[in-house]
């Protein structure tokens, strides 16, 4: 059957895109609470070395303003704000209400107050000025939203000229047994542990198909310059099971 | 490389802990705050990345490119770079090279000079512990310091050769494709178990 215009993917599932927004929603309401356990439970803290290496890749420095989009929990941001110093800003934006409030809450138990604010925002609207950031960064976060190609234009547009946009997410593992067994963890093992360690089978079941019908490397590199980002390079982790995309606007 | 990172972070904890437990650290880093500083040696594995803060540091990678001041020197000459009146003439040499305010450099190595950490055993972690050692002593117990640079340097890759090798331990599995096949076998077996245990605890969960 033909895929109608107004569809997207929920995971595996296509379902309107009107409706999208809400489901997404739904899952990371659902998982504020223990998405940071989660993320470490599931990822063996991995994750913190993809994060790092996206911190590597930032160039940022003091005084300068970064925007941490779907930044959820802000594990980003949190170093960002120390980078920045008093001089600069980092501005913490969520589609999710519940996400942003743990992000809130976690930063201001580390001592991070003064140089963050905290927006709501969709990353397909963003509201904020023509030029206003050095950096943005999404991490874990494009592939949730609805239209990509929507997205990283209003990137483009909120970004200064000569700043950097770094997407780190899921993407395609480069060796074919790799991602067999990876394909193996995701859709068995982790919705399981979702199951049991989050009491939430279904949202994990959903973040297991989005990594999967996320675009590849190659992809995404394209869209990003379709887009009208220049330089476009990305960096395989973890023999590409997530990739870091790099791109400015000059 | 991933094990470096990991490193990178075990090492970034200890400092703090340490600069956390110093009482004039904070005043140390009061002139650098905000500034990124990096060392090259030549011979490891990566340069050294501080980036300060008021009352901590980061250890970034090599990938990180706004550095402010950075100092490259071989492994051999890093123990006479305490000696302020030395410096002068290794630069004229070529033996030091300094880009930024070489004040800011004296800076970045006061945080470190002063406090009360092992470095050897630090550094022992990322280097092995030859390069461990003669790096701790390069920090504090630089004047009596007569190592055989050759040997050292030898021994520096012969460990930097182990560590690439260490790259591929269990813990990192996931990301060596050699293992991958045992893997994807652990997970199957891992998998079925999942199911018999959930098989077997089938009665409804109890709602707080
Ligand atoms: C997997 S979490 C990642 C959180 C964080 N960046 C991290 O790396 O740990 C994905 C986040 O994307 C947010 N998100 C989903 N769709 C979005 C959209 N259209 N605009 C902004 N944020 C969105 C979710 O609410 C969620 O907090």
């Amino acid at each position: 059957m033909k895929k109608h215009d107004d569809s997207t993917h929920f995971g595996f599932k296509t379902v309107a895109k009107d409706e999208k927004a809400n489901m997404v929603a739904g899952v990371f309401h659902s998982v504020a609470g223990k998405y940071d356990l989660m993320n470490d439970v599931m990822s063996f803290g991995i994750h913190r070395l993809w994060k790092r290496f996206t911190i590597d890749c930032s160039g940022v420095r003091r005084g300068q303003k970064v925007l941490d989009l779907a930044g959820g929990t802000g594990d980003l941001a949190a170093k960002f704000s120390r980078m920045v110093g008093p001089e600069g800003e980092v501005v913490l934006a969520d589609i999710n209400e519940s996400m942003l409030q743990v992000g809130r809450d976690k930063l201001r138990d580390m001592g991070i107050v003064g140089n963050v604010s905290y927006v709501q925002a969709d990353a397909e609207k963003l509201p904020f000025p023509d030029d206003t950031f050095d950096l943005i960064t999404i991490a874990f976060g494009l592939r949730n939203v609805t239209d990509k190609d929507a997205a990283l234009r209003s990137m483009l547009r909120v970004l200064k000229p000569g700043g950097r946009l770094l997407v780190l997410e899921f993407s395609k593992p480069d060796v074919e047994l790799l991602s067999k067994a990876y394909d193996v963890y995701s859709f068995h093992v982790m919705p399981r542990m979702g199951e049991w360690i989050a009491k939430d089978k279904e949202s994990y079941q959903y973040l297991a198909e989005s990594i999967r019908m996320h675009p590849d490397q190659e992809t995404l590199k394209d869209m990003m310059q379709d887009a009208g980002f220049e330089q476009v390079t990305y960096h395989n982790l973890t023999g590409g099971i997530v990739a870091l995309h790099r791109g400015f606007k000059f | 490389m991933p094990v470096l990172a990991v490193v990178r972070a075990s090492i970034e904890r200890a400092l703090n802990v340490a600069l956390a437990n110093d009482p004039r650290a904070k005043q140390r880093l009061a002139g650098v705050q905000g500034k990124c500083f990096r060392l090259n040696v030549s011979g490891l594995p990566e340069p050294i990345t501080l980036f300060f803060y008021a009352d901590a540091i980061s250890l970034l990678g090599p990938d990180y490119e706004s550095v402010d001041g950075s100092v490259t020197v071989a492994l051999s000459d890093l123990s006479e770079l305490s000696d302020a009146s030395k410096v002068t003439q290794m630069m004229q040499s070529g033996r030091v090279t300094i880009t930024g305010d070489p004040v800011f450099a004296q800076q970045a190595a006061q945080v470190f000079l002063k406090l009360d950490v092992d470095f050897e055993e630090l550094f022992a972690h990322y280097l092995g512990d030859v390069p461990g050692y003669w790096l701790a002593q390069g920090v504090d117990k630089l004047k009596q310091m007569r190592p055989n640079a050759a040997r050292m340097q030898k021994r520096a890759s012969d460990v930097l050769t182990q560590e690439t090798q260490l790259a591929a331990s269990p813990l990192f599995f996931a990301l060596y494709q050699d293992d991958v096949r045992a893997l994807g076998k652990q997970l199957d077996a891992l998998e079925k178990r999942l199911d018999s245990i959930a098989k077997r605890s089938s009665t409804p969960p109890k709602t707080e």
